[in-house]
């Protein structure tokens, strides 16, 4: 069984920020996130409207965070845009429309009993933009301290080599692996050798290598597809694309 | 001794990251020609140009953080299709037939008629067991006496090079990727595979020597 689900129309030029016409909105009806705060935290109808600056430390805020399955393999896509004039002779004329890349990422989420709760909540999604984790670069804190207050997180992985976190990133969240909907956006500032440093510190609880930050970037859900693999089990094939502003 | 670049001209960036050859490597090239006829007729073909260029789709795996950075920033850095680069075919495409000597410039290969299809701006590369490379242009290709051929350097080799002293010894390639996405496909949060083609720009050449 399988269901195709295509978002609204995307309103946009070659190389500028691109708009959601929700031309389905009768589809929606009052299907929200955060129903029963399982999959997001007051995702309230005004702060769902104003998802293009998270608010940051502490404050709930709209953010998609279905977690990938591992068993398959993660995708992430970087793009540029160059048109390219080419004579019959074929020589070219190249010129770059973006200045930065676009990022793209896919995966499956997988879900048991719970699948038509997921399936309503990205069906919701189809007509806003959204902060969206980065799931290929995760940093886990160093030690198992609470991060309350702190400012500079030192982490486990390789910051140095995570492009996107490195150049490309503003918004960072961090969420509890135990509760995964216990989450708090961050705002970065620098990253120096393997140490985050944040504009604000830290205003939630957050034990260490209990939690993983993830660099987050504006994006659209531009795909998703339903398999029910039984009757309970369910895997969703997505695609979010990053939105420029 | 050290790396022995010359006769890349302006554009200095190389791709010299190896591809994983679990994959196999794919090339091409572009006929740059047109071919009129009509169905039950006989055919002609239309050289568009002289020229011809060189497509090849690699794949690469990074195994930790620090392969996956240096692919994306190399690929970010050249804008999709926008920017060129030098790239290294990475295959054999000639083998030395007589150890070079210092301040040789022409070397003798085993015939594998480059001679028929050499352009007179050809770079060549040699990659040398202890790591070093060396690249020069390729000012002509003459066929030789049993089974040889002679490539005239533009500039001479520095060092003397045995017959087993290289570990590639091929085409070095004025390039831009083909495409403008880059798709990084994660088997782990740090271990990720690629595949990128790139296409030859041989009409750049000339442009590089010009500026």
């Amino acid at each position: 069984m399988g269901w195709v689900y295509t978002p609204g129309s995307l309103l946009g030029q070659t190389g500028t920020a691109v708009s959601i016409l929700d031309n389905t909105n009768d589809i929606a009806g009052n299907l929200r996130p955060g129903e029963d705060g399982f999959y997001s935290i007051g995702a309230h109808e005004q702060q769902y409207i104003q998802t293009n600056s998270p608010p940051i430390g502490g404050v709930p805020s709209e953010l998609y965070h279905l977690m990938p399955n591992w068993k398959y393999s993660v995708n992430t896509s970087i793009e540029f845009l160059t048109p390219i004039s080419e004579t019959r002779r074929k020589k070219e004329q190249r010129k770059s429309l973006y200045t930065r890349p676009k990022r793209s990422h896919s995966y499956i989420v997988t879900t048991e009993e719970r699948h038509e709760f997921v399936f309503n909540y990205l069906l919701s999604l189809r007509s806003s933009n959204f902060y969206f984790p980065l799931f290929s670069e995760p940093c886990v804190p160093v030690g198992n301290d609470n991060l309350q207050g702190s400012v500079s997180i030192e982490c486990l992985n390789d910051l140095q080599h995570y492009y996107s976190l490195r150049f490309l990133t503003v918004y960072l969240v961090i969420i509890d692996r135990n509760e995964i909907v216990y989450h708090e956006v961050l705002r970065l500032e620098s990253v120096i050798n393997n140490t985050i440093n944040l504009t604000k510190a830290i205003q939630s609880e957050f034990y260490g290598r209990q939690s993983v930050i993830f660099p987050m970037f504006l994006s659209q859900l531009t795909n998703c597809k339903r398999k029910n693999l039984n009757d309970t089990v369910t895997n969703f094939d997505l695609e979010f694309s990053e939105v420029f502003i | 001794m050290a790396d022995s670049i010359l006769n890349l001209t302006r554009t200095q960036d190389r791709l010299m990251i190896k591809p994983n050859w679990v994959q196999p490597i794919e090339s091409t090239f572009d006929f740059y020609r047109e071919i009129y006829g009509y169905s039950g007729t006989v055919t002609n073909i239309f050289n568009l140009s002289k020229n011809y260029s060189h497509q090849v789709t690699y794949t690469f795996t990074n195994l930790n953080s620090e392969d996956e950075f240096n692919l994306t920033h190399f690929f970010c850095l050249h804008r999709g299709r926008c920017r060129r680069f030098w790239v290294p075919l990475w295959y054999n495409a000639f083998k030395l037939n007589i150890a070079v000597s210092a301040g040789d410039n022409i070397l003798t290969i085993i015939n594998n008629n480059f001679y028929r299809v050499d352009r007179g701006y050809d770079r060549i590369f040699l990659l040398l067991k202890n790591g070093d490379l060396i690249t020069r242009s390729v000012t002509l290709v003459l066929k030789g006496l049993n089974n040889t051929e002679n490539i005239l350097l533009d500039s001479p080799i520095d060092r003397d090079i045995g017959l087993t002293d290289y570990t590639f010894f091929g085409k070095f390639l004025l390039s831009r990727f083909m495409d403008d996405k880059m798709d990084l496909k994660y088997n782990s949060d740090t271990g990720s595979s690629c595949q990128l083609s790139i296409k030859e720009l041989p009409f750049e050449y000339i442009e590089e020597e010009e500026s």
